[in-house]
């Protein structure tokens, strides 16, 4: 299975959502898409369900472009924040539409399971449902989905840590009954890191970067020692962000660990990374 | 084109509503054949129907505006592309029309078989209103076709301006709630009422008559408006297609 986005771009009014994306995913792994509010998150994977059309470029499976091909999108689950659930619908009945909809890839029993996990009342509306209650409610479903590509935009919103927790194993348990190349976009970044096999980093429309998640997370690390000593390391490195205390000076950068005598240093970890990476105004990161 | 399980949905989705629909208006002809005729016995002969087929025009028309709202959007969540959605939604729409069309079929040819007594040997459908002519099966069989095509067609105006609506700013959206219905009301009104009725639109009827081909108590072909709402239904689907292509789908 091979997924091409070719130099999508998208514009609302004078907001540029997406500015040539070109990204190709290839395997079945569970891939995060990070970025700060706005960077773009959701108006790319809106495009891969087909939501909305591109300005610019196409995204291809297997060679084949999605937008307007039921035959693809039927490929695609897509678990939104809009309001594209059926509300007046209670959990049973839209497993029902789920299956008549995706009659190969839904797993009637195995959403009903997950629901009762969850203690979600199966009978209840979806528009009576809490905040939290209604994440459940479609994570429920798309746990239950077997489609090739299954996307989750913001899944643990509203969710106390019990209930991520049990997302998180689900997810894996899911993944494990089936291969699928699975897209989660979160803000939670340090719950879901170790998840991650690959990460793609959206920053002001672009992306930043796409790497597999070891390798990003042994690209950044922070240097602590004395001002002189910290500054003279620094100098030929990519720097992201200084604080300075007393005589002693904390640095993080991008590049490898160095072994100075009296430096202290310390990976970043993914979500201290991407601070790093997303806070900075010039910095750019070469894969 | 994956039609099938979304043309399921459609349908499954609007079967209770129009059910209880078509329940309530058939008590209320109950209600009232039962009042008439304890009032006037056998002096009451004809009892026009003009009003049920009027609910009908409303029914179909919210449900295109519902259409848009509920049905294509859980279409898009299960994997299917906005041009379906639109094509199932218009195609169910159509459904819905020969549904009801159906159901009035069976109800005046049920009073024409004289289970209505004298009190329906009369039934003054619009069609009936327009073309005049005796209840007979086949006459009856064109008032169903007649419905339909109108029904479907009223359906398809709800659908598109449902539609425009989600596309236009907030700014412009008073205009389509007030704008449209204005004028479908001023064509309706036509089509509803002969010349009696609003006078001063005199000139637009002149349209709307070349528009339509609706005779209006003249001599004239019901073909013409089974025509002319497969094209303008057509028409508002070819429209909605267009139009739907670049919506993006929002929160």
């Amino acid at each position: 299975m091979k997924l091409e986005f070719k130099h999508i771009t998208k514009t609302f009014g004078n907001l540029k959502a997406l500015d040539d994306i070109n990204l190709v995913l290839e395997d079945k792994k569970i891939y995060g898409i990070l970025g700060r509010n706005g960077a773009g998150k959701t108006t790319m994977m809106r495009c891969l369900a087909g939501w909305i059309m591109p300005d610019e470029g196409e995204i291809l499976l297997d060679g084949k472009k999605i937008y307007g091909s039921d035959e693809l999108l039927s490929k695609i689950f897509f678990m939104s924040e809009a309001q594209t659930w059926p509300k007046d619908m209670n959990f049973i009945e839209v497993a029902k539409v789920c299956k008549d909809f995706y009659p190969d890839s839904f797993n009637y029993d195995i959403a009903l399971d997950y629901a009762s996990k969850f203690n979600l009342n199966t009978k209840k509306k979806l528009s009576k449902l809490s905040t939290g209650y209604v994440s459940i409610y479609k994570i429920c479903l798309t746990l239950a989905m077997d489609t090739d590509i299954v996307m989750y935009d913001e899944p643990v919103l509203g969710l106390d840590a019990n209930h991520r927790q049990l997302f998180y194993s689900l997810l894996v348990e899911s993944y494990a009954r089936k291969m699928k190349m699975i897209l989660i976009s979160t803000h939670l970044i340090e719950e879901v890191s170790s998840l991650f096999e690959e990460v793609i980093i959206i920053k002001e429309s672009k992306v930043l970067v796409y790497l597999p998640t070891e390798e990003l997370v042994g690209a950044g690390w922070s240097v602590t020692g004395k001002e002189e000593l910290v500054e003279k390391f620094i100098s030929d490195k990519k720097a992201l962000s200084s604080n300075k205390l007393g005589g002693l000076m904390t640095s993080c950068y991008l590049g490898k660990k160095g072994n100075q005598e009296g430096l202290q240093f310390d990976a970043l970890d993914l979500q201290h990374l991407f601070i790093e990476l997303t806070n900075s105004k010039e910095v750019s990161y070469e894969n | 084109m994956k039609i099938k399980a979304s043309l399921n949905y459609n349908l499954n989705y609007t079967k209770y509503a129009a059910g209880i629909y078509m329940a309530i208006r058939q008590v209320i002809v109950l209600i009232i054949t039962l009042t008439f005729s304890l009032r006037f016995k056998n002096e009451f002969t004809n009892l026009s129907s003009s009003g049920f087929d009027s609910s009908n025009i409303i029914f179909i028309f919210i449900c295109g505006l519902v259409f848009f709202k509920d049905q294509f959007f859980a279409q898009i969540q299960f994997g299917r592309s906005k041009e379906t959605a639109v094509v199932s939604s218009l195609t169910s729409i159509a459904i819905l029309a020969m549904a009801i069309s159906f159901v009035d079929f069976i109800i005046a040819w049920f009073y024409a078989a004289g289970f209505g007594g004298e009190l329906f040997s009369n039934f003054r459908s619009l069609y009936f209103q327009n073309y005049s002519g005796k209840l007979t099966f086949g006459v009856s069989l064109l008032n169903m076709l007649w419905n339909f095509f109108y029904l479907a067609f009223i359906g398809s105006i709800g659908y598109l301006i449902a539609l425009i609506n989600y596309k236009l700013p907030k700014k412009f959206r008073l205009l389509v709630w007030l704008g449209i219905p204005v004028l479908l009301i001023i064509i309706n009104t036509r089509l509803v009422f002969t010349r009696g009725g609003l006078e001063f639109l005199t000139n637009f009827y002149g349209f709307t008559k070349t528009i339509f081909g609706l005779p209006f108590n003249s001599a004239g072909s019901p073909i013409k408006i089974y025509l002319t709402g497969t094209l303008l239904f057509m028409v508002n689907g070819f429209i909605s297609l267009l139009l739907i292509n670049k919506t993006p789908i929002k929160d």
